[in-house]
């Protein structure tokens, strides 16, 4: 009887149908087997993600504090402030301000400041300190001390003239709310004959808390006009913060439009002011990849076993198909999709571990007994672990890709086996 | 007896190769890891501290009760310099350097800012501190200068200063009077640690205690050692030298608690991800044996027919274990400990991090140590894991009968 030509693919198809099925049924048929193949792939992939999670969640952290500790997204400085940030490189506000309002919805919040060194001293004891005058309603959301936890109470206005310092300086300086301090720093000089340092006394009116002893320690903060007025700048401001709605890796074209409308002021992304939380990123990232595949590698070597023996175990099965007529090519291909079955499923199975117990984690570890070492490297003492689909995406693939190449040569063997010499084994 | 199942446990192995050499794979594989990665994280602690305590910190401090927390100007050390000449003469106690400290506005003709006035001598401070060595322009203080200061690049360059220029300070004394003197830049360092390079002068220690009231008092002595590891020690012996409560001897842990705390940190994070590693090479060696002994339970049945007592398969099933892993774990040792040599030799860096090493103070190629607790911890580790391991399919043997394994195919 003729057999009247077929489209090729659709026997190609109809054939990788079976096999499919074949597949799954020997699966599940070969309980043991698969389930302890499943469950190094599921283990591996687990604690691969999950440890990803925490160390982004601590990275994570350290850039959006960071950001909060005054970095903004973008800042705007007069030039040569990043390298001298004196109260000589500062530029005007108000052309600024048409600026921003052309702007739009492609900024979020930002904030005008003045910021410069000065010595802070109380009855007893005196302490360096970063001055800085600010506009309370604009800080708000957008760096930490427009929500900060405040004893006492906030600045309200860009007017102030109170003064708020941190819990940390409070105790250095032994001073407190309602004491008085003074304030000392370099004064814009318009002449000769004007005094270099301006200073005057300030009452204390708040103390904050930070996550971090050394920004207690470090700044102080009044309103803009009252600095302005002490440092003798006029309308006059150090630097512009700014927040965008965007992810904050994707700031570059935004800071490329703002530096075109303001030529003659500098325009910086987080990234640049502060380089190294960047370079913590990529470097934790180069690092984690070269885990994955550590990790992955150890769980080959167990797989490219497991196979084999499951290959081995299954010799007279495998004599029987192909002395009916199974092609060797055919079952080469029912083995690697056997293997991939496993593989898919033991990674979805990881892949549903880590997310859950990510989220189980949720609310933060903390490690509040290594307070200081956490201090030490600026981090918070809770970690919130934060999952990165990229870096799902490579362990996954990687257990794809890899554990693929591991099923080759059990795949191989497995057609190799002859039917006759096969049947006859025990 | 015991021979016999080593010898039988060994010829089984190499029954089947391919199994026997993949499960070490496995085990060599990260045994060389964590050896390498262990050997890394220590060899960079011991780096990180050695350096970061050279340029100011040094090893010992003696200081006033009081000074560590409120290092301000009144709590001060008195006869510094018999304190000093006492903690010279206790061994161990490699070179000493006296000095005081005071926060000061300094301004120079256009610029004022605050920085930390340190008062050093001269001839000691440079075997203390590696900072008199980072002179880039001009040169570091002597014994016979008098009005003379160095300051940081980046202090410099805020006052606008250069060698030559003279700078006016002013402070608050020891007796509450005001400080105030007129100095010149006598040299400029780079130590490349920032917060020094901002903020920190040095004068000679007798014209800071002139300038600031201070008398023949001081604040600290500093103290470096021949060997780091035997600070704990020397801290002890400097004490019992000095014999005075007013004293206290502090060591570097003491003095920047936050650097040990930081380091622990940093090593536990490391213990995370290699007990993890450590878990999937036990699973790997579970599920070599279960499989193992699935297929050979008519082997294990034809035994115990013949009269093999359930104690001496367990023997064999563990000792099969025990050499593999052991095995192993010597390979991985080896390369492990081969890497670890080369990049000794060649030395490590990381691309990318060289921010993050210069705030660490660590050297932009880390030369690896082999430390012995590199070579311990991670195989100690994988031996314990594997014995775990083994558990479960010996037990699984033990709840065989003869028959049962006989029928097996």
């Amino acid at each position: 009887m003729e057999i009247p030509p077929q489209n090729s693919s659709a026997i190609l198809f109809a054939q990788l149908a079976a096999l499919l099925r074949l597949a799954w049924r020997n699966i599940l048929r070969y309980q043991r087997r698969s389930l302890i193949t499943l469950s190094a792939i599921s283990l591996g992939i687990w604690s691969a993600v999950a440890l990803a999670a925490l160390a982004r969640g601590v990275s994570n952290q350290l850039v959006e504090d960071g950001i909060r500790n005054f970095l903004g997204h973008a800042q705007v400085h007069a030039r040569g402030y990043l390298d001298d940030p004196s109260v000589v490189y500062s530029f005007e506000m108000p052309s600024t301000e048409q600026v921003f309002a052309e702007l739009g919805s492609d900024l979020q919040k930002w904030a005008a400041r003045v910021r410069v060194p000065a010595v802070i001293n109380s009855e007893r004891e005196s302490a360096g300190v970063t001055f800085m005058g600010i506009d309370p309603e604009r800080e708000r959301g957008l760096s930490f001390i427009g929500d900060a936890a405040i004893e006492g109470r906030a600045l309200n206005s860009s007017e102030d003239e109170g003064i708020i310092i941190g819990a940390k300086l409070a105790e250095v300086l032994k001073t407190a709310v309602g004491k008085r301090v003074v304030v000392a720093s370099q004064a814009y000089r318009t002449a000769e004959s004007e005094q270099q340092v301006a200073q005057r006394g300030f009452r204390v009116v708040g103390i904050f808390r930070a996550e971090l002893e050394t920004i207690e320690r470090s700044y102080v903060f009044t309103g803009v006009a009252t600095a302005q007025r002490l440092l003798r700048m006029g309308s006059h401001i150090s630097e512009i913060s700014i927040l965008t709605p965007r992810n904050r890796d994707r700031v570059d074209p935004f800071i490329s439009v703002l530096q075109s409308r303001l030529p003659n002021l500098e325009v910086k992304p987080w990234y640049s002011i502060e380089p190294m939380l960047r370079a913590l990123i990529k470097v934790q990232g180069g690092f984690l990849y070269l885990w994955f595949l550590i990790v992955i590698a150890v769980i080959c070597f167990g797989l490219v076993n497991t196979l084999y023996m499951g290959v081995v175990e299954r010799t007279r099965e495998f004599g029987l198909v192909q002395s009916i007529g199974m092609k060797p090519k055919m079952l080469r291909l029912q083995v690697l999709i056997e293997s991939m079955l496993l593989l898919l499923l033991g990674a979805l199975i990881g892949t549903l571990f880590s997310i859950l117990t990510v989220h189980y984690f949720s609310s933060g570890i903390d490690l509040a007994s290594f307070a200081k070492g956490t201090q030490f490297v600026g981090m918070r003492s809770k970690i919130y672990p934060t999952l990165r689909l990229d870096d799902m995406c490579v362990v996954n693939g990687l257990v794809l890709v890899l554990g693929l190449l591991s099923s080759l040569m059990p795949a191989l063997k497995a057609s190799r086996l002859e039917p006759a010499a096969a049947f006859r084994s025990v | 007896m015991a021979n016999a199942t080593v010898v039988m446990a060994w010829r089984n192995l190499w029954r089947n190769r391919r199994r026997t050499l993949l499960t070490m794979g496995a085990i060599t594989f990260s045994c060389a890891v964590l050896v390498f990665f262990v050997a890394l994280q220590l060899s960079s602690y011991e780096t990180s501290i050695k350096a970061t305590l050279a340029v100011f910190q040094g090893h010992l401090q003696l200081q006033a009760p009081g000074f560590l927390e409120t290092p301000q100007m009144r709590e001060s050390l008195e006869n510094p310099l018999e304190r000093q000449r006492r903690a010279a003469a206790v061994s161990g106690v490699k070179a000493t350097a006296v000095r005081a400290q005071g926060f000061a506005l300094i301004s120079s003709a256009t610029r004022s800012l605050g920085a930390l006035v340190v008062g050093v001598q001269p001839e000691h401070e440079p075997q203390v501190s590696t900072l008199p060595h980072t002179i880039r322009e001009g040169r570091f203080l002597r014994s016979d200068d008098a009005a003379r200061v160095v300051i940081g690049t980046k202090l410099a360059r805020s006052l606008e200063a250069a060698v030559g220029t003279e700078l006016t300070l002013l402070g608050q004394g020891w007796d509450g009077s005001v400080a105030a003197s007129v100095v010149t830049v006598v040299g400029i360092f780079e130590s490349g640690a920032p917060e020094i390079d901002r903020s920190v002068v040095e004068m000679p220690l007798s014209v800071f205690q002139d300038v600031f009231s201070l008398g023949d008092r001081a604040h600290a002595v500093i103290l470096t050692l021949d060997d780091l590891n035997t600070a704990a020690v020397a801290q002890q012996k400097v004490s019992d030298a000095i014999q005075d409560p007013f004293v206290q001897v502090l060591r570097w842990e003491q003095l920047i608690p936050g650097l040990k705390s930081a380091i622990e940190l940093d090593f536990i994070a490391g213990w995370l991800f290699y007990s993890s590693l450590v878990l999937i090479v036990a699973f790997t060696i579970l599920n070599t044996f279960l499989m193992t002994i699935l297929e050979r339970t008519r082997e294990f049945g034809v035994m115990m027919a013949l009269g093999t007592t359930p104690n001496r398969i367990s023997a064999l099933i563990v000792s099969e274990c025990c050499l593999i892993t052991l095995l192993g774990l010597a390979l991985g040792i080896i390369v492990g400990g081969a890497v670890t040599m080369y990049f000794g030799v060649v030395g490590f860096s990381l691309p990318g991090a060289e921010d993050i090493q210069a705030h660490w103070h660590l050297p932009v190629e880390l030369h690896t140590r082999l430390k012995p607790l590199a070579l311990v911890l991670g195989p100690g580790l994988i031996v314990v894991a594997a014995l775990i391991a083994v558990l479960y399919p010996v037990w699984k043997v033990r709840k065989l009968t003869t028959m049962e394994a006989l029928r097996a195919v």
